[in-house]
């Protein structure tokens, strides 16, 4: 890995480091998914839209993942983030959950 | 071909788990996950954990020891976990959930397990931020609830000090069987001769049981699950009401869900799903209307027909451990799976008794058949039990 | 304090735009027509929207409404977008308590 910083910080919403992901990496860690679980970089509000790329880009360096291996982080609703309340309201027929008695 | 004391296939917190105190009993392991550790149930869960959980007259010895596990496992495996033991609301919105939650509290103090009864009045005592719909509640202060991807990793990163090997990415597509023994696995890169191989393959498990013409009672339940963004601190108890489970993670964040749905494996969430599941959890705790969702997800439970873990060895196929099933309680049960399975692989036997999850309890026992490889003879050839 | 460019080498004169006036953390803070919450900040020379669970300070970071580095509360609403949300005359824009509440 290049000279730099440990310290830098790569996921800004969680404050995962380089040397955070760094540290996975060289336990085996190859997609955007396995490095969010163990170090929290992609759980915070931006879900990773700001820190994939350089998670990305620190997979590639050093000839750890090809870049054709590269498997983009997993997305899941909401698109952004979005109250309970709203939530709640946007199904107000919703049916019950099967163990609501 | 390569070799090994014992593969065991699958990544998630009951693999990892068995790997750990295999290899702390020397024995040679390599754990086989197609994916990624944690991947699938055991980091799709909200990390419950607790004695209460277990089913009485059963299991409740078997939680009681799993959560006694884990609370030497942050120390144990030097690594955090962010294990988190302050206890456990069993709530009632009704009458009828009252009763339950009486029987609930009594079942478990007539085995030792800690559970006290509280009015509504007096949970929001200990609660305050509990809606003013609840009727009262089970207080399990034993329980807690844990990081289930740091567990995961945790219990393999121990498991490679001791000498185990951890494969990602690497997919056991068959069990090799030789005269009524199993042999080792096919993996899509070679195979690894084994004398023991334990499944821990969660939902995945039956697939791999029917390639032996074994029909393994393991469905996938999908369960699905919300996030929020950080709040500040309103709880360290797990709060769980029939339908929905909440619990505040160390960071702020709050995990809500869940459901058990016979979907196959369709990884989708539902909105009519999520937005009850915001309703409700309205109901057990206002404040967090305002509460941001960062996410919704799904994963797969394995679940059985009585909800209860199958581990046991099979008939026809000496060598063969069943670590799977675990329905709705993985990460609870894990510590205590993985401590179990290696003294039924190192010793032949166990220290707590394994009826709960036997095989055959299920109507139609399960047998390795003709077709799957040479067998000596009968149903029970080479079946030990527990 | 006014960072905006006035006279720009190869725009010309900035056009006249409508004063307005919001106010961020008590502090008035003068906007024009256009600005969005983060611009009139900005060229109010405040750089500093929050502060991150590690306590550092935080502003503007991608400007285009993906990170979230800049989210402010608005008339009382957590979790807006300084970057997005246009400025209104009389507005009040304080730190983002959605998540930092308590803090």
């Amino acid at each position: 890995m290049a000279e730099r910083s440990r310290s830098v910080i790569v996921c800004r919403c969680e404050n995962v480091t380089i040397g955070e992901i760094a540290d996975v990496l060289e336990v085996g860690a190859r997609t955007f998914d396995e490095i969010k679980r163990v170090t929290r970089a992609g759980m915070g509000i931006c879900q990773g839209r700001t820190c994939e790329c350089v998670v990305t880009d620190l997979l590639v360096e050093d000839g750890r993942v090809a870049p054709e291996e590269i498997v983009s982080r997993s997305v899941r609703p909401p698109v952004r983030p979005i109250t309970l309340e709203v939530l709640a309201a946007s199904e107000p027929d919703a049916p019950r959950l099967p163990d609501e008695a | 071909m390569e070799t090994a004391d014992t593969v065991i296939v699958g990544g998630g917190v009951i693999g990892c788990a068995t790997a750990y105190y295999l290899a702390g009993r020397g024995l040679r392991v390599v754990l086989c996950e197609r994916r990624a550790l944690a991947a699938e149930a055991s980091g799709a869960n909200a990390g419950m954990v607790g004695a209460s959980g277990g089913l009485p007259g059963r299991t409740l010895l078997h939680t009681r020891k799993s959560i006694e596990l884990l609370a030497q496992a942050e120390e144990e495996l030097g690594q955090p976990i962010e294990f988190v033991r302050g206890g456990r609301f069993m709530l009632a919105h009704s009458p009828a959930q009252w009763t339950a939650v009486q029987d609930f509290a009594a079942t478990r103090r007539r085995e030792g397990i800690d559970v006290e009864l509280l009015s509504g009045p007096d949970a929001r005592r200990l609660e305050p931020l509990l809606g003013p719909s609840v009727v009262g509640a089970a207080h399990a202060p034993g329980d807690g609830h844990v990081n289930p991807f740091l567990l995961t990793h945790a219990y393999a990163a121990a498991a490679k000090r001791h000498g185990a090997e951890i494969r990602t990415g690497v997919t056991v597509t068959a069990l090799d069987m030789s005269g009524g023994r199993v042999s080792g696995v096919r993996t899509q890169t070679g195979g690894i001769a084994a004398a023991t191989v334990v499944l821990a393959a969660g939902a995945w498990s039956a697939e791999l049981m029917a390639r032996l013409g074994v029909s393994l009672p393991v469905r996938p339940g999908r369960g699905q699950m919300l996030v929020t963004d950080v709040l500040p601190p309103l709880s360290r108890r797990v709060l769980r009401a029939p339908a929905l489970g909440i619990r505040q993670d160390v960071r702020g964040h709050l995990l809500i869900g869940s459901t058990v749905e016979d979907v196959g494996f369709d990884r989708g969430v539902t909105l009519p799903t999520l937005a009850r599941f915001c309703q409700v959890a309205a109901g057990i705790m206002p404040v967090l209307r305002t509460a941001r969702i960062l996410r919704a997800w799904s994963g797969f439970r394995p679940m059985t027909p009585d909800s209860l873990a199958i581990i046991d060895t099979v008939p026809g196929a000496t060598g063969l451990v069943l670590a799977t099933g675990h329905s709705r309680s993985g990460v609870s049960y894990g510590p205590v799976t993985g401590w179990l399975v290696a003294q039924l692989v190192a010793d032949g036997k166990t220290q707590l008794p394994l009826t709960p999850f036997r095989l055959d309890r299920f109507a139609a026992p399960a047998a390795i058949s003709a077709a799957a490889g040479s067998r000596t003879g009968s149903v029970t050839d080479g079946h030990t039990h527990h | 304090m006014d960072t905006r460019i006035t006279e720009h080498s190869v725009l010309g004169p900035a056009p006249a735009r409508r004063r307005l006036s919001m106010r961020f953390q008590g502090r008035e803070i003068p906007a024009v027509d256009g600005d969005s919450i983060a611009s009139a900040l900005l060229a109010a020379g405040i750089r500093v929207i929050r502060h991150a669970a590690n306590g550092e300070p935080r502003g503007v970071y991608c400007g285009i409404g993906h990170c979230y580095e800049c989210r402010v509360t608005v008339n009382g609403v957590d979790g807006r977008r300084a970057c997005l949300v246009p400025a209104a005359d009389g507005m009040i824009v304080e730190k983002d308590m959605g998540a930092d509440r308590g803090r």
